[in-house]
Order: structure tokens, then sequence, then C-alpha cells
């Protein structure tokens, strides 16, 4: 059976079964990974994989369930599944949406080419990129990650009302991660890269990164701990700034978990602070032209010169607060749509990196982040291992290691005192400068 | 169809070959804001493939049911390998392993489906919010897992096992109109609906939403290095993370472990024994068979300080000429096996809570610990503390809140001195290589003499 016509009988059995709504998502996804160690093949995987999902609403409440059994017996098994659950459910509010016209634009995140690249391409890539480092800098001791992989996917959606939606995208990916050593010590660095074209791919650029970035940490000793200025490399910056945005997520709102709740409109951060959501930026790796409920998907401003703008909202957040869908709807096979963002971005600056580090007689330059387990998007609370750099007078004097910083998230948005003119050059949706912070809790 | 997909791996080249099939069925409820969030249950289906020549590993996954299909992938996956075709190797099943189930289960949770679970959310609701108006959030959530696998290999292993197991999620949030802090209890077990109607839903309720409200009125710690008492179950996280990990023999074949080369050397004082069990029955880390289809076992790790055995899947074992451990596991049949702990823990000492904390004069009092990670290469782990109080002039003082527990697997080993009585296990879910496996953590209290804590 073709997946739009499992889809096909999905919503079927699901309508005559009573619901009064229902959408149906299916996914198709084809990976291609190879993993090299000691300049033999570690391991090669291929994968295909395919699924269904469906929500339906049933006397207003909502039930879900998936099989990845594509067949007409499990598909029957789920969508029964999905009208037991509907029985135990809470009442959502939703209309689901009709088809919507989607803007004739090339996100580029399709390149044809990318399906003739072969697992012999993916081997000879990931050889050279393993015994490089070694043969670079004696002080790499050993190559314990490196490999590339491809993948493609293919999403659908589809709805009672008659929308019917579909998307692909592909990628390559690579990583090379190494261990340095001198004498006792040993610091492990790598780079992973992505892109959408077999020459984007630079095996020159991962192999100076790993080795950079290993190297750079040896000698690494903590400093005194007390109140720092602190620059956060761009390196890190937008995970960790993506980790509490996700309080913006008006899901968090609803749910008593975000310290933005109330203030929109209000000054949440210093004035430089410029995030918004830009899921039309053609060739970036979260970049899409519908959301998962098949409504258009636009440029939200989250906070702009410091003032909270927007929260990010599906359709269930938007009805339930009575605002407008932003198109933020997220959602797997299984389970209830959640809200995701599509690229976030944090405005560069206007100063260099250089500009920041020197800005202060003494700071620590943070350029890697250890665990983050004790950090909470809800409490805001930052405690988290770090590795870096002490500076003094804008020179680099020892690498640091064995610290933690610590603080609160909601806090230290009012004390970014620099934002840098450069965001790392990595292949991720999310995006941020380096960012000067002043005094933040360093421990060790 | 499994018979001639091993036999086709064989033809292609290959020494070895296994086949994983495995269906699974889930379902799970949360409940949050006192209503249902959520209600879902799911298949998942598929078939994972490993071919093995010297230390090569080949691996196919598909949730296509279609012999051709796999037959297909795994030639293309030979092909850029270029392996020397045994077009005369053939492979013919001798039948099937029994075993005893260790596990069994009185309500299977398909027949029992998933009405119970509205109550026993709704209980744990009601008696986290009891504590008053600073609760401002509490979630439940009642998850079952039930996973039938077949796992056959050339070598004549042809095994069929069922795993169900069951979790309980209870999350506090405490706030006071400023600051938010949270507390949360997650049993689990390898059982049916059984371990659900067996649980103390009250106590575990109350006990997350204390939680939240003891650290809601702490203070921040101030850092540096300092003696930390850890308490018992999910404490055990740091020996899982910082030497656990760094004991499977997938770190060792890469020589990505502080630990390589150290088997019969001393690493922890004599008071310390740590042990990695699938054998115990019940318990939420455990198997009956590994995903490799081999009987599994109770592996000693460290003996009275000395390093005695690794954790070995079959490649590790081939490579570092050790015995395997039935400690092979994956997520699914989307993942080759690799080695990976069970139900790891701390055996129990002697001594008693009150001499760890009256000799540490100054120090910090981890009673419970969060999530938290290691570099298995390097060794250096970052843990969280959930619930955390000063310890002050050899006394439990005031909770503190933010801190975290940092350093070196293989260096903090040394600094465990004490090791009581009171071992406890805790539920948890581990990710590596080869996915994200239930995985039990455990210890008695132990009092770590010198380690990094992060603070204010």
């Amino acid at each position: 059976m073709d997946d739009w016509k499992c889809m096909e009988m999905a919503l079927d059995l699901a309508m005559k079964g009573g619901a009064d709504q229902a959408d149906v998502v299916q996914n198709t996804s084809l990976s291609e990974e190879v993993e090299v160690f000691e300049g033999q093949i570690a391991k090669a995987e291929s994968s295909t994989s395919s699924g269904v999902g469906i929500r339906l609403l049933k006397g207003g409440k909502a039930g879900y369930a998936y099989t990845r059994r594509m067949s007409e017996q499990s598909i029957s098994v789920m969508v029964q599944d999905a009208l037991d659950q509907s029985e135990l459910g809470s009442e959502l509010k939703l209309d689901l949406p009709t088809q919507v016209e989607v803007p004739d634009l090339d996100l580029e995140d399709w390149n044809e080419g990318l399906m003739d690249v072969t697992m012999g391409d993916l081997k000879d890539i990931s050889l050279e990129m393993e015994a490089r480092p070694r043969q670079e800098d004696a002080r790499i001791e050993n190559v314990p990650h490196a490999g590339m992989g491809k993948g493609a996917s293919w999403s659908r959606l589809m709805n009672h009302k008659g929308m019917r939606l579909e998307e692909r995208s592909n990628d390559l990916s690579g990583y090379l991660y190494v261990v340095a050593a001198e004498g006792e010590q040993k610091k492990t660095g790598g780079f992973g890269d992505g892109s959408r074209s077999l020459s984007d791919i630079s095996v020159d650029r991962m192999v100076e990164r790993s080795i950079q970035y290993s190297t750079e940490l040896l000698g690494a000793r903590p400093v005194a701990g007390g109140e720092h200025p602190v620059v956060i490399s761009n390196r890190i910056s937008a995970s960790l700034l993506a980790m509490y945005f996700s309080s913006v997520s008006a899901e968090m709102v609803l749910k008593g978990q975000s310290r933005f709740e109330g203030k929109v409109g209000e000054k949440v951060a210093v004035d430089g602070l410029q995030v918004s959501c830009e899921p039309l930026i053609p060739g970036m790796p979260g970049s899409r032209l519908f959301d998962d409920e098949g409504l258009l998907c636009q440029r939200t401003p989250i906070i702009e010169s410091g003032v909270l703008k927007s929260f990010t909202h599906n359709l269930e957040t938007a009805a339930l607060m009575g605002q407008q869908p932003t198109g933020h709807g997220s959602r797997g096979l299984g389970g209830r749509t959640g809200i995701g963002f599509s690229n976030l971005l944090v405005s560069k600056g206007e100063q260099s990196l250089d500009e920041l580090l020197g800005a202060h007689s003494s700071c620590l330059y943070v350029t890697k982040l250890e665990g983050g387990a004790a950090c909470s998007p809800v409490s805001g609370e930052i405690s988290i291992g770090i590795q870096g750099f002490w500076v003094e007078n804008g020179k680099i004097v020892h690498p640091v290691d064995a610290m933690t910083l610590s603080g609160n998230f909601f806090d230290m948005i009012h004390n970014i005192e620099g934002f840098s003119n450069t965001w790392y050059d990595s292949f991720s949706s999310n995006k941020a400068p380096d960012l000067l912070v002043r005094g933040m809790a360093l421990s060790g | 169809m499994i018979e001639s997909l091993l036999d086709h791996g064989l033809k292609l080249g290959a020494d070895f070959v296994e086949v994983f099939r495995e269906e699974s069925r889930q379902a799970s409820m949360v409940y949050k804001d006192s209503k249902v969030e959520s209600v879902t249950a799911g298949t998942d289906f598929g078939f994972g493939i490993r071919l093995i020549r010297g230390s090569q590993v080949l691996y196919v996954d598909s949730s296509m049911e279609d012999a051709e299909h796999l037959k297909g992938a795994m030639s293309s996956l030979v092909s850029a390998y270029g392996w020397d075709a045994k077009t005369d190797a053939f492979f013919h099943a001798d039948g099937a392993q029994n075993f005893n189930d260790q596990h069994p289960v009185t309500k299977a949770p398909h027949l029992v489906g998933q009405q119970p679970k509205l109550e026993w959310c709704k209980r744990a609701d009601v008696a986290a919010r009891g504590l008053g108006d600073r609760i401002q959030q509490v979630t439940v959530g009642a998850t079952d897992k039930c996973q039938q696998v077949l796992i056959a290999n050339t070598e004549g292993v042809w095994v069929e096992d069922s795993r169900t197991r069951c979790r309980f999620n209870i999350n506090a949030t405490a706030g006071d109109g400023n600051e938010l802090a949270m507390g949360s209890e997650t049993p689990g077990a390898m059982a049916g609906m059984e371990f659900f109607e067996n649980l103390d839903i009250e106590a575990l309720a109350i006990s997350a939403a204390e939680r939240s409200l003891r650290m809601l009125e702490a203070g921040y710690i101030d850092g540096g290095k300092m003696p930390v008492v850890i308490g018992p179950a999910f404490g055990g996280v740091i020996f899982h993370e910082a030497c656990g990990h760094p004991l499977e023999t997938e770190a060792h074949r890469k020589n990505a472990s502080p630990f390589v080369g150290k088997i019969g050397e001393a690493i922890a004082q004599p008071c310390l024994t740590a042990i990695d069990d699938g054998l115990m029955a019940g318990s939420w880390g455990s198997v009956n068979v590994d995903d490799e289809g081999m009987p599994t076992q109770k592996t000693t790790l460290i003996e009275n300080g000395v390093l005695v055995n690794l954790l070995s899947d079959r490649v590790g074992a081939m490579e570092l000429d050790l015995p395997r451990t039935g400690s092979g596991r994956r997520e699914s049949y989307r993942y080759a096996p690799v080695s990976r702990m069970r139900n790891t823990y701390i055996a129990a000492g002697q001594d008693s809570f009150d001499d760890m904390v009256s000799s540490t004069g100054d120090g910090l009092y981890a009673k419970v610990l969060g999530g938290g990670s290691v570099n298995p290469a390097t060794g250096e782990f970052n843990f969280s503390v959930q619930e955390g109080y000063r310890i002050r002039d050899g006394k439990v003082a005031e909770p503190v809140r933010g801190a975290t527990l940092i350093g070196k697997g293989h260096e903090i080993m040394p600094e465990i001195s004490m090791v009581g009585p009171d071992l406890d296990l805790a539920a948890g879910m581990c990710g590596a290589s080869s996915g994200s496996v239930p995985v039990t953590v455990g210890q008695p209290s132990i009092k770590v003499d010198d380690i990094l804590v992060g603070g204010r």
C-alpha cells in the first residue's frame, strides 16, 4: 500500500469510527552512515524507516496513536487505539485548517545530487579525515569518532478537511572528534559539519577545528573562583540560548513553567538583544514552509530591543490563549503536537570577538560546556561545567578547566554588555554571536 | 525469512550474521494541570541485521517486512567494502533455545488498557497539590512498553524474549512568584501493570513535592573543593557515568577510557566493590538475554578496590580477548548492540551515615542527584544535585540549590573513603551509541573526600 493510501485509510477509519476531526502524519526516512577507526571501517549502517501517526478528536476529546508497521491490519489497530485513547483524553479546543496555498519558494532543502553520493564516497572522506589529525599534530593520540552520513526524509500530512501537504529534505553530515594528550592531561575536541552539497563538506576545516579545539585546552587549570566578566563563545552561545528560549513557547506559558509569562510588551533583556524565528531562510537546516499542522510558517519576532514581542504557538495554544497560531506546531508520529523553533536567530552586534575579550582588564572566555543537567529553562538556573581561557587585557593567558559557571538566565540577559559580529559557521538551525556578560559566578 | 537473511549474509562474505526482529507496543498517559494532557499508544516494528567480518561491522535496519528489500540493502552495503563473496556458504537453523523467564508478568498491559492509569495519576496529583498553593504544577506520567524480540545468528543462537517494563513519573514544580524549583520521583520495573498497583503513589508524590518546596527555600551554595556525602539510590548515577561507561568494552576498543590496561590494578580504596547485575528479578535494568541473545549474568566490576572485569559485547570481547558478559544492549532494531550497563551499583559497606557526616566537617550532603554527563575518553564528568544540604561542623545544615559535582572518574574513585550499608536502587534511562536503554543505578551512602562542587 502506498503512503498516501495508508493515510487515506486511517482517516477514513477514524471518521467512520465517530471522530469529529482527524489528521494523519506519515514519515519515511533513509540514511547511510560510515564510521572509521584506525584506518579501517569500524561500522557502516543503512537504515530505512517508515511510519504513520494519527491525532483524532471524538466528542471534542483527543486521542493519539502511531504504527511503524505499514500493513492494513496495523493501521486498523492504530485507529482503534486512537479512538480508545480519546475516551480518556481531555477536551481539546481545535479547528483543523483547510488546505493552504504554499508559497513557491525554494528553501534549498533538497539536492537531488546527494542521492548519488555512495557509501564508497562516505568511506573515502571518513578515512582521509581520520588519518590526518595524527599526521598533522603529534599531540593527537587517538581519533575515537570519525564518520560521515547521508540522510533523506519525506513527510506527509493529511486531514479530514482535504489538506494534503508533502515536503522532503536531505543532507550530508560529518564528524571528527580527537583526543589530544600532553603529560597526564587529555583533552577532547571535535567538529561536526553538515551540508546539502558534497563539495561544501570541508575535510580541512574538520581536521583543523578538531586539532585546534583539543590542543588549545592542554595545560588547562582552574582560576580563582568569584565574579568575573565572561565571554561566551559563539561555538556554544546559540545552543545555550536556545535551551532557555524554550520559555517563549506558549505551551510552557500555559503550564505555568515560563518566567516570560505575562511579560509580552515588557523589557526582559538589554536593548541590544534581538531574537527571532526565521523559517524561510534558504539553506538553513530548520527552514520550512509549513508546520506539522499544515499552517504556513512565517518570521516571528521574539525579542526586539530587549522587549518580549511574542510567544510561539501551535493551533492548540493559540486557541487557548486567544492568539493567532504562529506556525510552530511540531509533531512526531506519536503523541501530542508540541511547539518547536524553525531557525532561532540572535542578531549579531558590531564588535569583534577581540574587542569583547579586551573590554575588561580580565575575563573568562568560555568555549566548551559540559553537562547541562543542572540547567533549567523553567527556573532559569544555569550551573554548568565549562572549559575555556583566562584572558587579561585582551590576551589569552592560559586555558581553563574544572570550573562551573552559574547564574540565572533571566538575569543574564539583562547583563549582556556586548554582541560580536560573527555567528559560528556550523550547519545549525540556531545562531548567536559571541556574548560578553558582566559578572557571572565561577567556581573551581 | 530469518533463515534466508542469515544465509544471504554469509554468502555475501560475512563471518557472522545476526538478525534482530522486534515488535514493541507502548502506551503512555501524561497528566498535567490536573487533567489528562495526552494519551497515546503505538507500535514499533522492524529488523536489524548485523554482518561482521574481522572487526568490521555492517548494519542494516528497516521497518519494512520485505526479505528482498532487506537483502538488497545488505548487498548494497557490502558492495561498498569489497568483501569476497562466499557462494558456497549456507545457513541452517538448529532450533530455538529456551531459558527461564526471570521476570514473569502478572498483568499484561495490553490486556489491562490505560483506564486504570487515570486514577493513579489523579491520586498523585491530589497528593502533591495537597502540600499547598506553592505547588504550582504537577506532571504525572505512566508508561508501559512490551518489547517482543527474536534474535538469531549464524552461530546457532535462536531466542525469543518478551520484555515488559512500566514506569511512573511524578514531577512537582514549586514557585513563589519569583523563583521556581522542581522535584521528581521516577520509579520503574521490569514488570506488568501490577507494578503501578504496588506503588505507594501518595508517598512518591509527597516526596517529589516536598523536595521542590525545600529547594525553593534553599539558598545557593558557594562552590569550591570540599568533601561530599552522596546519598543512596540515584546517587549511583555518578558511578554509572564516571566509572561504568569507561568500563564498557565499547570505550576500551577505541582506547577512549582512562581505565585502559588497568584490569588487576587497584583503582579505588578497599571499601569499594561495584557490580553490574543483569539478573535481578523484576528490576528495571534487568534482561533475560541480552540483545545479542546471550543469557545475561552478574558481573563484578571492582572488588575491594581492584578492577576485575569490563562489560563486554561480542565485538568488544573479540577485539580485547575478554569473555562476553551478556551486556550487549540496544534501544531497538534501529541500533547495533554495544556493551552497556544493566543494574549497576556500589555494594553495601559498613560505615554509618552519622560517621560520614561527622568526619566531613564542612562540606556538602548531596542527598539526591539529578542527571549528568561524562566524556568517556577523558573521564570528565558533571552532575547536578537535585536535593542538597550544607554540612557544617559535622552536622547536616541548611538546604542548598544549584550545586553541581565536577571531576574525572578515575581521579574521584580513590577519593571514596566510606561506604554505608543502606544500598538502594533507582531507575533511569541511559543514552549511548546503541540508543537509550533502561538501566538501574544504585549505591549506599558514600563519602567522597575531595570533589569540586560548582555553585554560585
